[in-house]
């Protein structure tokens, strides 16, 4: 079974919004520490909230993200919505919460594949991060590998939380 | 499309191997740059290159990289 690796996100309105990601369960779990490390600073790079925790049952440090200055423009309802497609053909989604309003193409929802930070997205989920262990490549929950992206696109939806 | 992947193929063998991600988007021409992750999945496909992505103490390397290849297997006569 796999293991689930949770983020949580807020933004500048203090609202709070979560998204995760699985990764097979052979690897160790300094392995998945690391990956999570290393997620967590592909998600930190790609939005403009700010990282509160990532959690494996354990928790991940990421307490170097928690100092950065969380923008006014930053919003968790503002979401990088990805789709992705196993090796079987199952498809797996990854809604990222505070969505930067630059990774857009002209005239578009669609996200810039080939900006730096949504292929640095699309690259930890398809072809995995490189950690002690091998590469750490995400899956679906039934441990079918990642292969390829349906979609990468900007959505919005309430982050059902509100903490004022 | 096989064209870019060719050319994609050349500026990462000419890059010794390996290229940072930002330097193979800004190697091809403005119009093509949108055309690059399809050429990468196109290049993956044929076992010619593939990406590769690593956080070691928090420092960022994604490159493309040219497809490990095995060495050939002996002949036996």
């Amino acid at each position: 079974m796999p293991f689930i690796i949770v983020f949580t996100l807020r933004d500048a309105a203090n609202n709070d919004a979560t998204t995760e990601v699985k990764i097979p369960d052979s690897f160790t779990l300094s392995d998945y520490t690391e990956f999570g490390a290393g997620m967590a600073t592909a998600i930190n790079d790609f939005v403009r909230g700010r990282i509160m925790k990532a959690e494996l049952c354990l928790p991940i440090d990421v307490s170097g993200f928690t100092g950065n200055t969380i923008s006014i423009l930053s919003d968790v309802e503002e979401i990088g919505a990805f789709e992705f497609v196993t090796a079987q053909g199952n498809r797996v989604k990854l809604n990222i919460p505070g969505c930067p309003d630059g990774v857009t193409l002209p005239n578009s929802n669609t996200l810039d594949e080939a900006d730096a930070q949504v292929a640095t997205i699309i690259t930890a989920m398809e072809d995995g991060l490189a950690v002690t262990g091998g590469t750490a490549s995400p899956c679906d929950i039934g441990g079918d590998d990642i292969v390829d992206t349906l979609f990468a696109r900007e959505n919005f939806r309430s982050s059902g939380t509100r903490k004022k | 499309m096989d064209e870019l992947v060719n050319a994609l193929v050349a500026t990462v063998t000419q890059a010794g191997g390996s290229i940072a991600w930002e330097e193979l988007i800004n190697s091809v021409d403005y119009a093509d740059r949108q055309k690059v992750p399809k050429a990468l999945k196109v290049a993956k496909a044929k076992k010619k290159l593939k990406r590769y992505l690593s956080y070691d103490n928090g420092v960022r390397t994604h490159d493309v990289i040219l497809y490990p290849v095995e060495a050939p297997s002996e002949e036996v006569e």
